[in-house]
């Protein structure tokens, strides 16, 4: 850079000249200190920024499992997990694998054979299904041992458009609560390593569904065809996944806690006094801190999350969906949510409906196109509910995304109540 | 800014004149652009990227009250809170305060002198403070009623002194269980807005320092003398500040699953089944993650910690550190834990002492200086403990260090016990 010469070759003050070298490198040198500091500034101010930790997703943003969204809740952090089934539930299970058998309450074989062609079979393929060997009659119920020919037979749509309408008939508990799999989920398994190959592109020939989500049904069949206790275990364990949410509420140092307070401890059992001190010990610390979502459920709910119910004993029920939604603020579990009957009771006499969940505590039911409840789980913010899918031990309590608890119940319309005192 | 003509020099095609105006004017218009851009690009990469709410925090991201710890029990993520008392129960102990009473068991005035005396204060002091219409006697007791004066009068070191003489003997119940801060924990108290600036100095000049940490006994004065209900709400909520901990258990891909749920998972009523599924999903996610060591623990503990227990109705036991020690594994709490001589007894029969934790279960045991089981709690992993300080229900359970229990209990023998079944 030189500055310019007068006439009379003294320098000018007021001008400055630069060859294009010095220009570049006084452009180089500008933009890189002025980005180095902006730099260092936003940094800064982003790390003493209110926030538990560093970096937090923007709300409403989901970056990967993880996902934050604002609300009356507060601000909720979420993480998609999945869960697998334990081990030790499925050894002795299938050390000795039973045939799979339909049971057809209140039907014909003639009733069960016009079901089948009305749901994409053909008469041929009914008849040769139905064989006499096949089936059997038990009081007013028709009893249908299918064959493995015939459940291998069976082509996707068919297999899809039968079994639908076979769910919410209590034929057979894995037609009726089905495993179902996300899109990913299933590549996912493509990769397991404890899944035999056979054994993988067996269970490819037998899921069915949309191609959102993937059904699977045929368990006893597939465990039949694998020939060892050890693949059969490694299968199993793969296939059992269910996905699952982690949820943690967020408490910044300028988070509004009466109002966060006032929204978990609205819920029966669970006490303000309880929740606010944990809430503002968050809020003191320098950059907040995070809280399970655990802690800001009842009793009932806070013993349960992410646990198995034990295997019943002979003859003793197994809680399911309905027991553990209207169980949900109790202190001492209700054993008449067992009884079915009971729950639409209580439905009927303690509820209302709602065009949408907004209150921890609201309850969400999928009906199916009889108006026959098939799950009920409890709302409690953003997307969440907790949930205990069907009546079977090995399906843990836990919360789940109401879109994925839809997935599941595509049949079935969605109904929110509200209880009556709330 | 100008190039110069062709032919005005040599290399004049690569010349730039500015003038100085023009070149401030070029510089800012440069570093303001290049500061927009760099903060626009910093604050939207930062937004996207997950932080270790969710995610376990790097070395860089941990300081000395959020920080990691590995052992047998995994990888634990700790994070220092304070709890403070919830305000609903104190509206009520302070509409009416009553003025300190110090009742010396077994001791007559002379005695007293000469204890104050030993520890401290001179004797002109001491026949002022104990003049006879400060004194009464009841039974084979003295009963004391300090003045503010006597009170206020005493600096910290004589304080601490006099007090710590006096702690154990039952002469006062804040003399026994004084308010106490470890580490820093003070400066919360004297940094807090909330109360009324002269009960904050009163506060301090009534605060001393032990050997470990800073205690503060003289409720009864500085409640007597602060004029309003409200002020002495803000007070006391600022006061109650107990130091807990918030933990969390960090699952990365290469986590060894099995150490860790053996460590956890041994106990009575804590089901395999119910934390693997958890610690393995986890592992699978690409970058781990955490979970809340409330899911790990027996349903007794899971369910209370960090509540409160309810208002006791009139002459109903309120459950103490025993109790919660000596049903921490039952799934229904046993109210025989209500009476010391059956804690006792199941102390002796069912454990054996060891020289230092190192299980999930085992049970800390302070012991006065005539032996006397004065607190229990249940060692978690690292230096942490669940406990329920004090027959209380303004207490609630939660997760301490041992080094604050300590800190608590101490003028008192630690014994560590083991379950003789483990």
């Amino acid at each position: 850079m030189a500055k310019l010469k007068k006439e009379n070759g003294t320098a000018s003050a007021k001008e400055f000249r630069l060859n294009l070298t010095g220009l570049i490198g006084l452009c180089l040198c500008l933009v890189a200190g002025a980005a180095f500091i902006t730099g260092k500034l936003v940094g800064t101010r982003q790390e003493s920024a209110a926030g538990p930790g560093l970096n937090l997703p923007a709300s409403d943003v989901a970056d990967g499992a993880i996902s934050a969204k604002q609300g009356p809740w507060g601000e909720l952090f979420t993480q998609n997990i999945t869960l697998e089934r334990p081990t030790e539930y499925f050894s002795n299970e299938l050390k000795a694998v039973q045939p799979s058998v339909w049971t057809f309450h209140g039907m014909t074989v003639a009733q069960v054979k016009s079901l089948f062609i009305a749901n994409g079979l053909t008469q041929p393929e009914a008849e040769r299904a139905l064989a006499p060997d096949r089936v059997s009659t038990q009081g007013t119920n028709a009893l249908f041992k299918p064959s493995e020919e015939f459940v291998l037979s069976l082509r996707p749509e068919t297999r899809d458009r039968l079994y639908e309408a076979l769910r919410g008939l209590d034929v057979n508990l894995y037609i009726g609560s089905p495993h179902y799999y996300a899109k990913d989920q299933l590549e996912w398994l493509k990769g397991d390593a404890r899944v035999h190959p056979d054994d993988l592109a067996l269970f490819k020939r037998l899921i069915y569904g949309g191609s959102d989500v993937r059904r699977f049904s045929d368990y006893e069949t597939l465990m039949g065809k694998i020939p060892t206790l050890e693949r059969r275990v490694g299968a199993a364990v793969s296939f059992s996944r269910q996905p699952a949410v982690l949820a943690r509420l967020c408490i910044r140092p300028d988070a509004d806690i009466d109002k966060v307070v006032m929204y978990w401890g609205n819920t029966s059992n669970v006490r303000l006094i309880d929740v606010r001190p944990m809430l503002e010990a968050l809020k003191r610390l320098p950059r907040g801190g995070t809280l399970s979502l655990m802690y800001l459920l009842p009793p009932f709910a806070r013993e349960r999350l992410y646990t198995f119910p034990p295997p019943p004993a002979p003859g003793e029920p197994i809680p399911d969906c309905h027991w553990s939604t209207f169980n949900f603020s109790s202190v001492t579990p209700d054993k008449r949510f067992l009884d079915l009957a009971e729950c639409k009771r209580h439905i009927d006499h303690d509820f209302y409906q709602i065009a949408r969940p907004g209150l921890c505590g609201d309850v969400v039911l999928f009906k199916n196109n009889k108006g026959e409840l098939r799950d009920s789980a409890v709302y409690l913010a953003a997307d969440l509910v907790f949930s205990k899918i069907g009546k079977n031990y090995t399906m843990p309590w836990t919360i789940m995304r109401i879109a994925d608890l839809q997935a599941l119940y595509s049949n079935c319309s969605i109904v929110y109540l509200r209880n009556k005192t709330d | 800014m100008k190039q110069p003509k062709n032919g005005e020099g040599r290399g004049s095609a690569n010349v730039f004149r500015f003038s100085l105006s023009g070149l401030m004017v070029f510089c800012l218009c440069l570093v303001a652009g290049v500061s927009f851009i760099t903060c626009k690009v910093a604050g939207s990469r930062r937004a996207w990227t997950a932080g270790p709410v969710m995610n376990i925090p790097e070395p860089d991201e941990q300081d000395k009250y959020t920080f990691t710890r590995q052992g047998p029990w995994g990888e634990l993520l700790t994070q220092d809170i304070s709890l403070q008392r919830p305000v609903e129960y104190l509206n009520q102990d302070l509409k009416t305060v009553q003025p300190p009473v110090w009742t010396f068991r077994g001791m007559n005035v002379a005695q007293i002198k000469a204890l104050f005396i030993a520890n401290g204060l001179p004797q002109q002091e001491v026949e002022k403070a104990l003049a006879p219409d400060c004194v009464s006697t009841q039974g084979t007791n003295t009963v004391f009623k300090p003045s503010d004066a006597f009170v206020l009068s005493l600096n910290s070191e004589t304080r601490d002194r006099l007090y710590s003489a006096m702690r154990g003997l039952d002469v006062n119940v804040y003399l026994d269980w004084p308010y106490f801060y470890p580490r820093d924990t003070v400066k919360l108290v004297l940094a807090d807005t909330r109360p009324h600036p002269d009960d904050l100095a009163l506060f301090k000049q009534l605060v001393y320092r032990g050997k470990d940490a800073w205690r503060f006994t003289d409720f009864e004065t500085l409640m007597g003398r602060i004029p309003t209900l409200e002020r002495r709400v803000m007070m006391t909520a600022s006061l109650a500040r107990q130091p807990a901990v918030l933990a969390r258990l960090c699952i990365r891909p290469n986590t060894d699953i099995d150490q860790v749920a053996t460590y956890w998972g041994h106990a009575p009523n804590v089901r395999f089944t119910d934390i693997r599924p958890m610690l393995e999903a986890l592992k699978r996610l690409p970058k781990g993650g955490t979970i809340s060591l409330a899911f790990l623990l027996p349903p007794f503990p899971r369910e209370r910690l960090y509540t409160y227990p309810l208002p006791p109705a009139p002459g109903e036991p309120v459950p103490d550190c025993h109790w919660s020690t000596l049903n921490f594994w039952n799934v229904k709490p046993d109210n025989r834990f209500l009476e010391a001589a059956e804690c006792g007894r199941r102390l002796d029969d069912d454990f054996y002492v060891i020289p230092q934790p190192g299980k999930f279960g085992d049970v800390l045991l302070f012991l006065d200086r005539q032996g006397q089981r004065r607190h229990s709690a249940v060692y978690l992993a690292d230096d942490l403990v669940f406990t329920k300080n004090g027959q209380s229900y303004v207490r609630p359970w939660m997760i301490m260090r041992i080094s604050d229990l300590h800190a608590l209990y101490r003028d008192f023998t630690i014994v560590y016990l083991r379950r003789k079944t483990d």
